[in-house]
């Protein structure tokens, strides 16, 4: 089941330049997609079009099968359904203090103040922000803001989460953190996750779904692996094949081995090349 | 700036209620300049300056640091009381004579400048002990209670944002000084005025996309949200009381003495 779907979707900007072009998208529920496109792409525009803050010049977004209509109330409610996580925290992070900026929005929803205060500190834990709490938000470190900006959109129990370059900036272990929370917080919630990323290595581990944007145009739309076996494609648009994918390419093309080329991960070229040795080299 | 900043957050009367300790703050500040008598503002400075160190756990070095800031201020200020212009036949403690008058230090300037000096640190430390002790987040909670929602959320954004925009500065600071860009005077002028300019440029822009990511988390033109838990302490108030009664025994004291 889908549950965004667009339809025949263009978007430019006030200069007039197309940003969007005819997209046809859909995004499968409970799903990771990865968003994948160089710099000026339409990625950033495509998301803000998904939770209605930008509107569409023409062509329609649906939402778990109904067509998004602009009215005040239905938008509110798109965007509790919605959450973005943006690139920069510090666009996002609004106040001085963790706590009001984790709050807010909460408070719109018409709960009980225990009920906030539960929830506030479930997503607290889940994104291991306590000791962060009492601090102001510029004390804290780029990784540690991040991280409060997920728990900010998290504590709306958001049925889809999109992440705008979720891993830039952080260091290594910053990005398996980050990106193991959001394997924790898929697996917990089923939620729907939308990643956009130049870092195509994590695409084979943590994403069911590759999109590929290039000057405002859907260029591909399906399973990774199918994506990984069109090198020249990726070339194309700017991208690349994942480090072991590419490595098992040229194993099986320059040196004549018998690797699985579609082995993306670790775990998958490990395999393979295990499965050779064993079979005494053929 | 970011010191306090800092210091506030870090101190040990953080999560006490801000308005206790401006009412702390108000209440002795206002006996110390309401007597104005040298013995009075001398307690307030020992009390408060207690109150700073050993209830908020500031370091007395950073703390005498601090100090030096609107000691300075009021040094020249108070120069200027204790040499005064003398009449003939003044008895003066020191003295020098420059075209036209002899000008010198007596007995009783010195007394004005010391009681003024006194009374205007006096002053500092209540102040410091509020500022010195209360973190920006918790006085801005107070005063969204207290004033028009849109003047505290304005200060809110702006508190916020500085941090942002003076990281950024420094940036570019740092850029512009590793392209030779602050060599001479003139070179500077040129490079400050780009900085100003870049600044202002990426503060606009930022503005935008901060738009953008308030409309996505469902902002309507009012922001709603949970403030921090602060405790009461019934210990600063006891003692607020305690200092006031102090004191004003002091400044009776000394009026019955003279």
């Amino acid at each position: 089941m889908n549950i965004i779907e667009v339809r025949n979707l263009c978007y430019s900007y006030e200069d007039g330049e197309p940003a969007l072009d005819n997209i046809n998208l859909d995004i499968a529920k409970g799903k990771t997609t990865a968003v994948l496109g160089g710099n000026g792409a339409g990625k950033s525009t495509l998301f803000l079009n998904l939770n209605g803050v930008l509107k569409p010049k023409s062509g329609s977004v649906y939402f778990e099968g109904r067509e998004i209509k602009y009215s005040k109330k239905e938008l509110l409610e798109l965007r509790r359904k919605i959450g973005i996580v943006f690139q920069d925290p510090d666009d996002q992070l609004f106040s001085a203090s963790v706590i009001k900026d984790v709050s807010f929005g909460l408070m719109k929803l018409g709960l009980e103040l225990d009920e906030i205060r539960a929830r506030i500190d479930a997503v607290v834990g889940q994104t291991g922000i306590e000791s962060v709490m009492d601090k102001p938000t510029h004390a804290l470190s780029f990784g540690q803001k991040k991280r409060v900006a997920i728990a900010g959109v998290l504590v709306m129990r958001p049925e889809v989460i999109i992440l705008d370059e979720p891993t830039a900036g952080l260091d290594p272990q910053g990005v398996s953190e980050i990106l193991g929370l959001l394997c924790d917080i898929r697996e917990k919630t089923g939620v729907t996750v939308l990643i956009s990323t130049h870092d195509i290595d994590l695409v084979p581990l943590y994403c069911d779904e590759a999109v590929v944007l290039d000057k405002g145009k859907v260029v591909f739309s399906g399973l990774p692996g199918r994506l990984f076996s069109r090198p020249e494609l990726l070339r194309e648009h700017n991208l690349r094949l994942p480090r072991i994918n590419h490595l098992m390419n040229i194993l099986h093309d320059r040196d004549g081995l018998a690797v699985d080329t579609t082995a993306a991960t670790i775990s998958q070229a490990r395999r393979s090349i295990v499965n050779l040795v064993k079979s005494g080299g053929r | 700036m970011t010191l306090i900043d800092k210091l506030a957050y870090s101190s040990k009367l953080a999560h006490v209620k801000a308005g206790s300790k401006l009412l702390a703050a108000l209440v002795v500040m206002s006996i110390c300049l309401a007597f104005g008598s040298p013995a009075v503002s001398a307690t307030t400075i020992v009390l408060m300056s207690a109150a700073t160190l050993f209830m908020g756990g500031c370091r007395l070095k950073r703390y005498a640091k601090l100090m030096l800031v609107p000691m300075a201020f009021v040094a020249t200020g108070v120069l200027t009381i204790i040499v005064c212009r003398l009449g003939p036949g003044d008895s003066s403690l020191f003295s020098f004579r420059l075209p036209g008058a002899d000008y010198g230090v007596t007995a009783s300037s010195l007394y004005m400048g010391a009681r003024v000096m006194l009374k205007a640190l006096g002053a500092v430390t209540c102040l410091y002990f509020f500022s010195l002790n209360t973190p920006m987040n918790s006085f801005l909670s107070l005063l969204r209670r207290r004033f028009p929602g849109v003047l505290a959320e304005l200060m809110e954004l702006m508190y916020r944002f500085i941090f942002i925009i003076w990281d950024e500065a420094g940036r570019i600071r740092t850029a512009q000084a590793s392209r030779l860009g602050y060599g001479g005077f003139s070179d500077s002028l040129r490079s400050l005025g780009e900085l100003a300019a870049v600044v202002f440029i990426r503060a606009f822009r930022r503005a935008d996309r901060i738009g953008l990511a308030l409309e996505s988390r469902g902002f309507e033109g009012n922001f709603e949200y949970l403030c921090e838990t602060e405790s009461s302490s019934p210990g600063l108030t006891a003692l607020t009381a305690l200092s006031a009664a102090a004191l004003a025994a002091v400044g009776t004291l000394e009026r019955a003495l003279k």
